[in-house]
């Protein structure tokens, strides 16, 4: 069949991906919907290009362990349309579970948290890629179950591909809200906003990737309110434009903790427990910062003495 | 040459069009903070039980100093683009400082900010901050 040779559909879309760049650009000037800032964006769409190159010359990691998995795989589940569809909905559940452990462990949480490192929220900012993927080992393992099932590696990487292309024009504040039955099951602009946003209550939610379903399964489902619009970036906002350290720049925290290290407890707490781990708990997460704002606003709503 | 490198010099020019468009519909200037209330508002934002002791703006309106009235820690807000990124400004994170006339230098343990410089209108801030950030390293 003629789609069993499929190339990257992400090779493919870019330049739709380009094309819709412009047409937001234009649409925010003339609407104000939304921003765009030059240097956020040159850092943003360089961080694309450099993970397609990043990709290509530290991807090997991921094929090799592919690879090898692949040869232990219980069925083997050929080409067809009813399975392409199946691979594709099972790669978004697999997708919820990466991301979800993304934000959760720091190892993971060094590579992602350079598609968040923006505060401005576009589709040049879907661009926004990390660089360092291949380092992120544990990431490795969430392709497990798909290639034990039987899917071909090339259908799963197809599918990995469809999602990822479908996730990029979710990213953007010039499109409001849809009817009511597709915010329901699909991830939209709306959804996403939520979890690119730093405020207290929007923190590690909406982790969707395609379908918003499994957020509203697994309880990470939050709802966009207008009364407290999305903030975005992360909780310590990088101080630069410069791509380079942009990618690197929770790695070398990470590396910096880890050398002063007092026990594999510590090292442990370091790269697997949530972003803001510390021994002491002198440093926020978002648990503490979400405790310290629902504080400030129940001391807020209480009378005055 | 080879098609990758085709295709990495084509995205470069690819992308140095699109920020040049971006520069032409939305400008290069740095935002400012209009006012010191500004500050104080981002950080109320950040940090639910922040309430400014003091806070003053640099002269030439890009960056702030800020202290905490609940516990007495120090913050820099500095202007990043069109955004603001806040610092806590506590043993560990500050490594040094230094003051001449009514400028404070400020060096931080940050890998994406490592330096910042604020000019006050006259001396006397300037020196008021000084023994803060002072008592803030001791």
């Amino acid at each position: 069949m003629w789609w069993q040779h499929l190339i990257n559909p992400t090779v493919v879309a870019t330049p739709l991906f380009i094309l819709l760049v412009i047409a937001e650009m234009l649409f925010v000037r003339l609407s104000g919907r939304g921003a765009f800032e030059a240097r956020d964006t040159a850092a943003s769409l360089l961080m694309g290009l450099g993970s397609v190159v990043a990709g290509g010359l530290l991807g090997f990691g991921t094929v090799w362990f592919n690879h090898l998995v692949a040869p232990h795989r219980l069925f083997s589940v050929t080409w067809s349309v009813p399975a392409l569809v199946l691979c594709f909905v099972l790669d978004d559940l697999r997708y919820y579970w990466w991301h979800r452990a993304a934000h959760r462990v720091r190892w993971l949480w060094a590579d992602h948290v350079n598609h968040h490192s923006s505060q401005h929220y576009n589709l040049a900012t879907a661009l926004r890629q990390p660089w360092f993927g291949a380092f992120a080992l544990p990431g490795y393992l969430f392709i497990v179950p798909m290639v034990v099932v039987g899917f071909p590696l090339p259908m799963i990487g197809f599918a990995h591909g469809a999602n990822l292309v479908y996730q990029f024009w979710v990213h953007t504040e010039s499109i409001g809200r849809f009817p009511h039955w597709f915010e329901a099951v699909m991830n939209t602009p709306s959804h996403h906003r939520v979890h690119h946003a730093t405020n207290p209550r929007y923190l590690d939610s909406n982790y969707a990737g395609v379908f918003i379903v499994w957020d509203r399964m697994f309880g990470t489902f939050v709802s966009e309110r207008d009364d407290d619009r999305p903030r975005y970036g992360i909780v310590k906002n990088v101080g630069t434009f410069n791509p380079l350290k942009v990618a690197l720049h929770e790695w070398v925290g990470i590396a910096k903790d880890l050398a002063t290290s007092r026990s594999l407890k510590e090292v442990g707490g370091y790269l697997f427990a949530p972003p803001g781990w510390s021994p002491d708990g002198s440093r926020d997460t978002s648990e503490s910062l979400r405790a310290q704002w629902y504080l400030a606003q129940r001391a807020a709503e209480q009378p005055a003495e | 040459m080879t098609g990758q490198t085709l295709y990495v010099i084509g995205s470069l020019v690819g992308v140095m069009m699109l920020v040049g468009l971006n520069a032409l519909l939305f400008g290069t200037e740095n935002a400012r903070i209009a006012t010191v209330a500004d500050a104080v508002k981002r950080l109320r934002q950040e940090i639910a039980d922040f309430y400014a002791a003091d806070a003053t703006l640099d002269i030439t309106k890009r960056a702030a100093l800020l202290q905490n009235a609940r516990n007495g820690v120090l913050y820099l807000v500095v202007v990043k683009g069109n955004g603001l990124v806040t610092r806590a400004l506590k043993k560990g994170a500050l490594k040094t400082f230094a003051r001449e006339g009514t400028t404070l230098s400020l060096r931080l343990a940050d890998f994406t900010l490592p330096r910042a410089k604020l000019t006050f209108a006259d001396e006397a801030i300037a020196e008021a901050w000084e023994a803060r950030l002072k008592h803030a390293l001791a």
